[in-house]
């Protein structure tokens, strides 16, 4: 597994009367006597896995759960949710006050929300880090 | 190291309702996360797969600065340097 540059976004990206979602996380990781101790900074989730296989596998399916947990299981205004989850937790898009009153309005706009430079906490500020990225297509 | 499982921190948070708030259980391919609201709104996703595996410390301590709980960290994972 290589160490790459940090690499946080999500894109917002209107197609054709549907919306992509596309984001990249990074996975900052921290080798422990029983597994590996992970963390997902701008997403600011944690987690605990075995092998590196395995945290591959969950840093997957836990960053689609977060965006799970506004498109799928927000009953009203799921992307508005989301984006404002986003400015909460730091990330940025370019014209960024506009980029969120246009998507908080229902005016869907194409976004590049991207995290701030470290958003989390010492303990994992020394950790190693990989990068992977995403898509989903929401209706 | 600390003797704290999953299913113990999965407890503790029952206890600490309506502060925290359990949302759902998501499964997918194998993984089980439990969904919770924290006390600033916030959802924070716990792994839940191995309930019976010892909870990592610093992925405890994450959770509980997510849900807004900073100041249980001390009380579960106490400084050794400060102990008697």
């Amino acid at each position: 597994m290589s160490k790459t540059e940090p690499k946080v976004f999500v894109k917002i990206i209107p197609e054709n009367g549907s919306i992509t979602i596309n984001y990249g996380f990074q996975v900052l990781y921290k080798q422990k006597q029983s597994g590996i101790s992970c963390y997902l900074p701008g997403l600011n989730i944690y987690f605990f896995a075995k092998n590196e296989e395995t945290m591959q596998k969950k840093a997957k399916l836990m960053s689609r759960f977060y965006f799970d947990h506004f498109m799928e299981f927000t009953e009203k205004q799921g992307l508005k949710k989301l984006v404002l989850d986003l400015n909460k937790k730091g990330f940025k898009a370019a014209n960024n006050m506009t980029t969120i009153h246009s998507l908080i309005n229902n005016r869907i706009v194409k976004a590049n929300f991207k995290a701030p430079a470290f958003t989390g906490h010492e303990d994992f500020q020394t950790a190693s880090a990989i990068s992977q990225e995403a898509k989903f297509a929401v209706a | 190291m600390n003797n704290y499982t999953t299913a113990f921190f999965i407890e503790l948070l029952e206890d600490l309702r309506p502060q925290v708030q359990y949302l759902r259980t998501q499964r997918e391919e194998g993984i089980t996360v439990m969904v919770y609201q924290g006390a600033y709104g916030n959802a924070i996703f716990i792994d839940t797969t191995d309930l019976e595996d010892e909870i990592d410390e610093d992925v405890a301590k994450g959770y509980l600065r997510e849900l807004g709980l900073n100041n249980l960290i001390d009380n579960l994972f106490p400084d050794p340097s400060k102990l008697n």
